[in-house]
């Protein structure tokens, strides 16, 4: 049961480090920012397991993977939390119309290109993966060797489920 | 007491992690085709996380068959990780349903590499959106349409979006 504590407290530390960082100023880049705090949490509680609390090699690897499995599970559903995600505007839009419901017009007219594809693609120039590129036939978007590495997971595992690209 | 974690404890919990995603995809391909119109994605992967759980009480109890107190405890701890495996990965699989950013590579690969902002908008704009955000929520029962408008169709559909607003608010203050 040690683990499962120590798992839990890192956890709990790892939030209040955040909240508290956020508190002050909101990184530009989150995702890593959280990426970091876990990690320097989970080298502190490493420490203190195998120090403190005496515990062996197995339960140290076992507390490893845990703060890895919990961590990226905190992430992915971070990532929901960072940007205004169009399910989301869709749905809080759907709660003030009530009982009349919305016509799809409605949508589109509140979430254009401006709100979901630009804000998008100029996320993709920050992290590395598209760059912008003049050449005679006008301004391109290229996709870098970071963003076909990082599309291949999906386009890899998409293959094996036999679905479409979603998006 | 001694601790019932050990090394072959360990390699049971890793097993049944890769076992658990072979068995959604073989799942999730079998159910998709027999009910195009359910949450394959969900039904898969909750069977999965059932019949690994089992595996695991099965694993553990043959490990520790002298000890109720040790078979409790390593039971508890692999029920613990591969619910938190299997709720990141159930996460993985919606970004990879929904992810805005990875459509858009998709469409620059497909391309060939390189693309213009407006061939890129052609092909995967606002409304391409919308539209599949809508066709999900119609699939999985969320949402109905009645004489082309759009309603909710559960109550729980609400409670999901207040959850990811009160990160919003404890997090970024919005």
């Amino acid at each position: 049961m040690k683990l499962l504590l120590l798992v839990s407290i890192t956890l709990f530390a790892g939030l209040v480090f955040q909240w508290l960082l956020w508190s002050l100023r909101i990184p530009h880049r989150q995702s890593r920012g959280i990426v970091l705090i876990f990690a320097a949490c989970t080298v502190v509680g490493a420490w203190c397991g195998a120090l403190v609390l005496d515990i062996n090699a197995v339960t140290l690897l076992y507390y490893l993977t845990f703060m890895g499995i919990c961590s990226l599970g905190y992430l992915v559903t971070y990532s929901a939390v960072e940007v205004d995600s169009p399910s989301l505007v869709m749905i809080q839009m759907l709660q003030e119309r009530g009982p009349r419901g919305i016509r799809f017009e409605e949508w589109a007219e509140a979430l254009g290109d401006d709100t979901l594809v630009h804000p998008r693609i100029a996320d993709l120039i920050r992290d590395g993966h598209v760059l912008r590129q003049d050449i005679p036939q006008g301004t391109q978007l290229v996709l870098t060797a970071k963003g076909r590495a990082f599309i291949q997971i999906f386009v890899t595992f998409r293959r094996y489920l036999a679905v479409g690209k979603g998006g | 007491m001694e601790s019932s974690l050990s090394w072959a404890t360990y390699l049971l919990f890793g097993f049944t992690s890769v076992g658990l995603v072979v068995l959604q995809i073989v799942l999730f391909k079998r159910d998709r085709s027999a009910h195009p119109s359910s949450d394959a994605h969900f039904n898969s992967l909750f069977s999965a996380w059932l019949v690994s759980l089992g595996i695991n009480a099965l694993g553990c109890g043959l490990l520790h068959s002298e000890s109720a107190l040790q078979f409790a405890e390593s039971f508890s701890v692999h029920a613990f990780g591969l619910s938190g495996f299997t709720y990141g990965y159930y996460h993985f699989l919606n970004l990879r349903r929904t992810a805005r950013r990875a459509r858009i590579l998709t469409e620059l690969l497909e391309a060939g590499g390189m693309l213009s902002e407006t061939a890129l908008v052609s092909r995967y704009g606002s409304r391409e959106m919308l539209r599949l955000r809508v066709e999900r929520m119609l699939e999985t029962g969320q949402m109905v349409e009645r004489n082309g408008t759009y309603h909710a169709a559960r109550k729980g559909l609400f409670r999901s979006a207040q959850l990811v607003l009160f990160l919003k608010r404890v997090f970024l203050a919005r």
